[in-house]
Order: structure tokens, then C-alpha cells, then sequence
């Protein structure tokens, strides 16, 4: 084999045979995206500008500061990132404390949808091959994916960040700064660019559009989590600074109005593009540097049943949420030798976890004694800090884990979509057989996850704590299995869909949403009335750790297996009835 | 003589799989070239590389004397590909996909455009989404004739097209060849490379086995005869190039090749012939029995 050329070195020069015509194609792609990114940047820009004058109405200002408080519990910096507002009590540093990390996270999925649609999605369907013979350089479609993607971010960044100042300040006077509101803007932007960034370094790696979507999220997911220690806990705050996630937030918008993390931000973008742009030049057209291994002639035994097959193409999947699931729960095994110092140290934070059970440190006591006089006090309560915490983190890990549970069950409705299970249904597969084999994936599947963050937790906090009696193995799996049937009742609810309202399945995210809003911050902050938030499974999820001697309630989660398997039964019969590809519904 | 391509001892591979092996190809200015070759034999391989889409493995790859490769801007300026699968931008229109191919090239003929579309009978208004195969496969054939090219290069172009279209297709490639213009034409319809092509090259697994004019690749397959004699014909089995031979009511029925014929002739008029019928072969038996040959 001859050494392979990998930019183009022609009689065009360097700059032709790479960037040809990459103006004209950033064009072509404005056009095609013209209105989907419009649509994204109005209505996710939207919402983060009109809930400016909305929580500032909703919060009257006497209450504003009540949820400081609450803000402060480590579960919930891990949903929203560090307590801005617990040291600077303005409603600019309330509304960042509350909206920042998931608006970033929003721009983040806007951006791996974008540039998977400009890249890898192009190639996949042989859009791709058609440019390439026209006269574009080798990296002109790169190149002109990450200016559209640029154009989009810095249009999302202006957008809001003009509009935050003008709802901030000049009609509803929030006393939002114009600096703070651009950097709010910028953050959105430089996250957003971030992660189209990594999804163009991953449509390189992998061989296919889901593939490299797939790595994606997981990447966003990953980030999510690996910061949340470290914005929880200032000594591992090295965590969140080497996440894009946590970087963001050390923005501090309205706060600080620190700049550098978006110049750092631009850097990894430079970094990763540049990698991208080395990859696209080595690689074949079609063809990713990670090979897709060469597949069997012959279907294994796994072929046989729509189980097999179910398991079969979501084979990489399991194993990749699993092992997350594991990596996210070790992460907050780190955490967990170090509790006690964090907690003798934050006033806080003793109210929170030890106020339930009565327990108040003495503030004379300098750190080493209140520490040994909290220890003593907890374990005559007949718990342990580790538990308190870790109940706390499961919280949110069991609502996450619905995520892989439920994509299980609409991998049968893509697959569907995308006409390959006429395929299989003509086989003679019954279609509640075929329906069936991924709803037991997804059963199995959410089992699996929540077993697994429980080890990883269990594992690495073995290493950290000093002794396991604070967090037995038993409690590790009670406090992570506890939510399984919950979970379970959406994978029914997913199904239910499927078989009834097969286009709109996607509303299961919706109600994932719902959970999140109405469980955790509406009750939480006490914003929403309580009844909403019984519309969730979650809500009937026994809240752990208990007083010794009370044992855990088993009518919950009999009612809940029972309630998802019903759902399942009857998703599933509705599937067998209704049209396959129906339009309708 | 200048050539439009020129390939020497082209080796593609896949990982472990050599998709080519050692391909040589020389296509003169002008020339309209059909290659041809059972499926998955190496054909759109072959047409990647030539558009430097693909890396040659080893080899040399010369379009219009460049580097396919390394020249890959300069050469698409002067060449238009039309793929055998077409895949367009679902929310986008035909006609904004034409334009922006034919922007691209540079050049562009309003006038050639609108014909074509005319010719095609293709509404150029409609969203992708809505194309069936064949009105997506037309977008793209639109956009390579109304380009002012050199070398066109279409990937089996007219498999979803209806036997009208493919009427306004040859027309469209006729009319390029009247102009001088090369094309490159990758094709299963027999019919369309007998109209349209100067020359021919197999291609099966990744090797080119013949190239030639089409009277050249005649030469090397099998006429059917038939022949009528007075007296019984003894010893054709032991010619060279006789094969099949049976009797049958209505006379001696058997192949030759085509190198062979006139000494079977010979042979023949020694038993006094009273009728003699060859069939040329059709072009399908033709492929077929290149196809088969090489299996074989
Ligand atoms: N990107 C690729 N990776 C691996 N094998 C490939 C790739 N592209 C083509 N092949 C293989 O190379 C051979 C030739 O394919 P192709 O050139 O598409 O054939 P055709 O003559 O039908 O156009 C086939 O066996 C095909 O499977
Ligand atoms: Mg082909």
C-alpha cells in the first residue's frame, strides 16, 4: 500500500483541494436548516427568556430566597449545579442557579442533532458521495457543518442574550447587567458549539449516524454526572472543571461574570474540530475508524426469537448503559469518604440531612469534634450519613434510568418506522411476540442499570470509606432496586404508546420531563401543587433510609409491577391489532 | 492520443477484502465507455476512486492527466456524476438541489436546465421527500447534462427510470457524445450500452477481464447454428471452437465460436449444405457468457 495522502496537496494548493466551496455549502446548509434551527432557537431561546419575567413573578421576592436553602441540598446541585445563590442573593444569580445547566444542556442535544444532520446523517444516505464528486474540498463539508453550527450558536447566543437584558432589565427590571445577559447568551452558545464539536469528532470515529448520536449523548451524559461531584464538593472540584458541563457553570453569569470558561470552551472546540478534520482525511468514505466488525453469515441461535433479535441490536447499547450507569455511580462512591468533614462544615447541610432525625452539632464544637460527635449521633439514630446521601443521589439516577428502559421499548417503534420489521413481521413473528422481545429487553434493562450504579457506588466507596458498616452492600442494592418498579410503570407507559399512539410515542420523554419538573423541583421547592406531582410513579417511591426496626412497605412496589405489567399487556395487544407503519394515531 | 482516464494496476481494499484487483482501464477523449460486470464486482468501487472519493490502495488513477486524488477540486470542475441510488435532502425542492449542483460546477445554461426539466418531465417545485426513486434519479441526471462538462460518470444512472425516460436518458448521452464530450457509464440494460457505447469493460471480482469494442467482444463468444445437409455430417465434434451439438428433427443444431466459424463452414460444405441459419449473439448472451466463464 502506498502511504496514504491525507489532505489534498494538488494543483489547486493547500486551501482549494481542502476548503473548496465551503462558503457556498455553509449557504446550502442555512437553507436546509433554515427552518428547524429557527424553529429550535425561537422556542428553547424562547422559554429561557420568558422564564425570566415568569419565576420573577412566580418567586415574589419575601419567598425568592426560601429556596436558597433547598438549592443547596447536594441532590439538587447535582441537578442544577453549585448554590450561586446561596452567597449572592440577587435574582440574576437565582435565575442562572436554576436555568443555566439545563438550558446549556438543551443547546448541547440542539447541537448533536445539527451536526449529525449535517454530517454523518449526509453520508449515511449517500447525500454526501454526490457533493464530494462536485468541486468542494476535502474538509469543505466539515468545514461548513461547524460554520453553519457556529452561525446557529452565535445566533442562539445573541438571541437570548439580548432578549434576557431586554426582559431582565428594561421591562420587567430584574436588574439582569447587559454583561451578565450576553455571557448567559455566550454560555449557551460556546456549550452548544462544544458538543457539536464532539459529535463531529464522533461521526469520524464510529461507522453509522446512530452510532456517532449514540456516543454523543452518552459523552453529554458522562459530563452531566462526572461534574456533579465536584460542584457538590469543592475538593473534586478538578471533576467539574474538566467537564464541559461544569465548566459552563463556572461562568457565573449575573454573579461573577467570569469570561474564561467560554475562551476555554473555544478552545476545546479548536481541539477537537482540528482532531475531526485529521480523522475525515484518513478515513474512507462510509466507513468509521472504529470498524464495524464484520457480521455472521448465519444468525446465531439469539436469532431465532424476536428476544434474540431485540437483544441482538441493542447488543452495544446494553453494555455501553451499563457500563455508564456503573461509571456514574462510582463517581459518587468517590464522594462518599468524604462526607462527613463536608457536612460538620456546612451549617447547611447538617439541617438538611441530619435535621430530619433530630440532630443538631453544637457550633462551638471546632471541626474534628463535631465531626465525632455527628458520627455518634447518626449511628444512634441507626443510619448513616453515606445512606442519607446516597438516598438522595438515587433519586435522580432512578428517574435518569428510565432513559435506556424506555429507548428499548421505542427501538421497536424505529425499527417499525423505518420499514425493517415488515421484514420480520412477513416471517411469520407474531407481532405481539415481536413487541414482546423488547419489552422484556427493557424490563430486564432497568433492572440492570439501577443494579449497576448500585455496584459501582458499593465498589469505589469501598475504597474511600473506612469502613462498609455506614453503607452495607444490602442497602447499596435497597436504596438503587427501590425504583425499578417505578421505572417499570414507564416502560408501560411507553409501550401503552406504542401500541396505541404509535406516532406520538416520543411523548414519553415529554413525561419524563413532567417527573423531573413536577417531582423533583415542584415538590421540592413546594412551586407546584403537590397532587401533580402523585401523577408520577415516582412519587410512591418509599424514601429511604428508614428508622431501624421499619422495614420497607412491599404493597408499592407490588402495585407498580402489577400496574406495568397491565400497561405492557394491554401496548402490547393494541400493537397486534392496529396497522404496522399505521399514519394514523 | 489524450486520454479521459487512465488507470494502471488499481488495487482497492476494505480491511482484508481486495474490492480491486489490479484494474487497468484507458478511456480516450470523447469515448463513451460502458463497463459492465455482475453485482458487486467492483464497478461503483472503481467509480469512487475515479472521483477520489476513495484512495486508490496501490495503483495510479489519472482523470483528464491529474491525480484523481490529489487534484480531485480541479478535475470535478469538469466532470458530473450521477450515483445509481440517488439520495437528495428531503426539505429541500428538486430544483434548488439542481441549482446548487449546477453552482458548484460553475457554469450554468438556464435555458439547457429548463429543456431538460421539460425533457425529464420533472417538477422541479416538489419537496425531495415526495421524489419516488426514479423523479430523484431524473434530479440528479438534470443537474449532470445541464452542467458544461467533460466527462460525465453515471453509476448504473437509468435503474429506476421508465423505458420513456430512459429514451430522453440515451438522448441526453447521445447528444453529449455528438458534442464530444466522454462518458463513463456503469449499466445493466444491454440495450443502452449496445445504442450508446464506443467500448466495453468487464469487470468481475475486482478484475477487469475484458475490454474492446463490442465487435471485439462478438469475436470471443458462440454463434448458434443450424444446418441442413445431404449427406450426414461426420467429424464436426472433433473441430476446435464446436460445442453442444444435437440432432434434432429440423436439422444439426450446435454453437461455434466465432474465431472457428469459417473452418466449420469449410468443413460443412463437404456434406452439401441445404440450409444454414447462424444467430449472432445477443448482447445478454453475450454478458452472460463472460459472467458465466469466469465463475465457471
Ligand atoms: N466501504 C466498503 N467497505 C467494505 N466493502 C465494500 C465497501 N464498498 C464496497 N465494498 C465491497 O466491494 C465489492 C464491490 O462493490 P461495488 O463496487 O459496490 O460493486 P458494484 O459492481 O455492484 O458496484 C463488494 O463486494 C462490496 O461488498
Ligand atoms: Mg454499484
Amino acid at each position: 500500500m502506498t502511504a496514504r495522502e491525507e489532505l489534498g496537496t494538488g494543483r489547486g494548493g493547500f486551501f482549494i483541494e481542502n476548503f473548496a466551496n465551503t462558503g457556498l455549502l455553509t449557504q446550502f446548509m442555512l437553507r436546509r436548516e433554515r427552518v428547524n434551527t429557527l424553529l429550535w432557537i425561537l422556542i428553547f431561546g424562547g422559554v429561557v427568556i420568558l422564564l425570566v419575567p415568569g419565576l420573577f413573578y412566580a418567586l415574589p421576592a419575601d419567598e425568592r430566597f426560601a429556596i436558597v436553602d433547598a438549592l443547596a441540598m447536594p441532590a439538587m446541585v447535582l441537578m442544577v449545579g453549585p448554590a450561586y445563590s446561596a452567597y449572592h442573593q440577587t435574582f440574576g444569580a437565582l435565575y442562572t442557579n436554576f436555568m443555566m445547566l439545563f438550558s446549556a444542556l438543551t443547546a448541547a442535544l440542539m447541537n448533536i442533532f445539527l451536526v449529525i444532520r449535517l454530517t454523518r446523517a449526509d453520508e449515511e444516505k449517500g447525500r454526501y458521495e454526490v457533493l464530494r464528486s462536485l468541486p468542494v474540498g476535502r474538509l469543505s463539508n466539515l468545514g461548513a457543518a461547524m460554520v453553519t453550527a457556529l452561525i446557529v450558536n452565535i445566533a442562539l447566543a445573541l438571541f437570548v442574550g439580548l432578549f434576557m437584558f431586554a426582559f431582565g432589565t428594561v421591562l420587567y427590571d430584574t436588574g439582569m447587567c447587559f454583561n451578565g445577559s450576553m455571557l448567559w447568551g455566550a454560555t449557551l452558545g460556546a456549550t452548544g458549539m462544544v458538543f457539536g464539536a464532539f459529535t463531529v469528532l464522533f461521526a469520524q470515529l464510529t461507522a453509522s449516524a446512530r452510532t456517532a448520536m449514540g456516543y454523543a449523548f452518552l459523552t453529554l451524559g458522562v459530563f452531566f454526572f462526572l461534574r456533579a461531584p465536584g460542584d457538590i464538593d469543592a475538593e473534586w472540584e478538578i471533576l467539574a472543571l474538566i467537564s464541559p458541563m461544569g465548566l459552563l457553570l463556572r461562568t457565573e453569569a449575573y454573579i461573577s461574570n467570569a469570561w474564561w470558561p467560554i475562551a476555554a470552551m473555544a478552545g476545546i472546540c479548536v481541539l477537537l474540530i482540528a482532531i475531526a478534520f485529521k480523522l475525515t482525511a484518513i478515513r474512507d468514505i462510509d466507513q468509521g475508524l472504529i470498524p464495524a466488525r464484520a457480521g455472521r453469515a448465519h444468525g446465531s441461535f439469539l436469532m431465532k426469537t424476536p428476544s434474540g433479535l431485540a437483544f441482538k441490536l441493542m447488543r452495544t447499547g446494553i453494555v455501553v448503559w451499563v457500563l455508564s450507569m456503573f461509571a456514574i455511580g462510582a463517581s459518587y462512591g468517590a464522594v462518599l469518604g468524604a462526607l462527613d468533614e463536608f457536612i460538620a462544615s456546612n451549617e447547611m447541610y447538617q439541617q438538611l440531612i441530619l435535621g430530619p432525625f433530630g440532630i443538631t452539632i453544637p457550633q462551638e464544637l471546632p471541626l474534628e469534634e463535631a465531626i465525632i460527635y455527628m458520627r455518634r449521633a447518626v449511628s444512634a439514630v441507626g443510619v448513616s450519613l453515606p445512606q442519607m446521601f446516597s438516598s438522595m443521589i438515587f433519586l435522580i439516577m432512578g428517574i435518569f434510568a428510565t432513559v435506556p428502559a424506555a429507548l428499548f421499548v421505542l427501538k421497536a417503534r424505529s425499527e417499525e418506522n423505518e420499514t425493517r420489521a415488515e421484514l420480520v413481521l412477513a416471517a411469520s413473528v407474531s407481532r405481539t411476540r415481536y413487541l414482546t422481545g423488547f419489552v422484556i429487553l427493557a424490563f430486564i434493562m432497568a433492572a440492570l442499570v439501577q443494579l449497576f450504579s448500585a455496584l459501582g457506588m458499593f465498589a469505589v466507596g469501598l475504597t474511600t470509606m473506612e469502613s462498609m458498616d455506614d453503607f452495607p452492600l444490602t442497602f447499596a442494592l435497597q436504596v438503587a432496586l427501590i425504583f425499578v418498579p417505578a421505572i417499570w410503570v414507564k416502560v408501560g407507559i411507553a409501550v401503552l404508546l406504542v401500541g396505541a399512539l404509535p406516532k406520538k410515542a416520543g411523548f414519553i420523554w415529554a413525561y419524563f420531563a413532567y417527573t423531573f419538573i413536577f417531582l423533583f423541583f415542584g415538590r421540592g421547592f413546594g412551586i407546584t401543587p403537590e397532587w401533580m406531582a402523585y401523577l408520577s410513579p415516582y412519587a410512591f417511591v418509599e424514601q429511604l433510609p428508614l428508622a431501624p426496626g421499619e422495614s420497607i412497605n412491599p404493597v408499592p412496589p407490588v402495585i407498580k409491577t402489577a400496574l406495568a405489567i397491565a400497561l405492557s399487556v394491554i401496548g402490547i395487544r393494541l400493537y397486534g391489532k392496529r396497522d404496522v407503519n399505521a399514519v394514523i394515531g | 492520443m489524450n486520454y479521459n482516464v487512465e488507470v494502471t494496476n488499481l488495487d482497492k481494499h476494505f480491511g482484508k477484502f481486495q474490492a480491486l484487483k489490479g484494474v487497468n482501464l484507458q478511456i480516450a477523449e470523447g469515448e463513451v465507455f460502458a463497463y459492465i460486470g455482475p453485482n458487486g464486482a467492483g464497478k461503483s468501487t472503481t467509480i469512487r476512486v475515479l472521483l477520489g472519493i476513495l484512495q486508490a490502495s496501490r495503483g495510479e488513477v489519472k482523470v483528464f492527466g491529474m491525480d484523481a486524488w490529489k487534484d480531485a477540486v480541479e478535475i470535478h470542475k469538469r466532470i458530473a456524476y450521477v450515483p445509481g441510488d440517488v439520495n437528495l435532502w428531503p426539505n429541500l425542492t428538486g430544483g434548488e438541489v439542481i441549482d446548487l449542483f449546477v453552482n458548484l460546477r460553475g457554469k450554468h445554461d438556464k435555458a439547457l436546465r429548463a429543456r431538460l426539466i421539460k425533457d425529464f418531465n420533472l417538477d422541479p417545485t416538489k419537496k425531495c421527500r415526495t421524489y419516488s426513486k426514479g423523479n430523484r434519479q431524473k434530479v440528479a441526471l438534470v443537474a449532470a447534462f445541464a452542467s458544461d462538462v467533460d466527462l460525465y460518470i453515471l453509476d448504473e444512472p437509468t435503474s429506476g427510470l421508465d423505458p420513456l425516460m430512459e429514451q430522453v436518458f440515451q438522448a441526453c448521452v447521445l447528444e453529449q457524445k455528438r458534442k464530444g464530450k466522454g462518458v463513463f457509464l456503469s449499466s445493466h440494460i444491454m440495450s443502452e450500452v449496445e445504442r450508446l457505447c464506443d467500448r466495453v469493460g468487464i469487470i468481475r471480482d475486482g478484475e477487469v477481464v475484458q475490454t474492446g469494442t463490442l465487435d471485439d467482444l462478438r469475436h470471443l463468444t458462440r454463434y448458434a447454428m443450424t444446418v441442413v445437409t445431404e449427406r450426414t455430417v461426420e467429424g464436426l465434434g472433433a473441430l476446435q471452437g464446436v460445442h453442444d451439438i444435437a440432432n434434432e428433427a429440423y436439422g444439426l443444431h450446435f454453437y461455434v465460436d466465432t474465431a472457428h466459424m469459417g473452418a466449420v463452414v469449410n468443413h460443412l460444405n463437404g456434406f452439401g449444405i441445404k440450409k444454414l441459419e447462424s444467430v449472432p449473439p445477443s448482447l445478454e448472451e453475450l454478458f452472460m457468457q463472460h459472467y458465466r466463464r469466469e465463475s465457471a
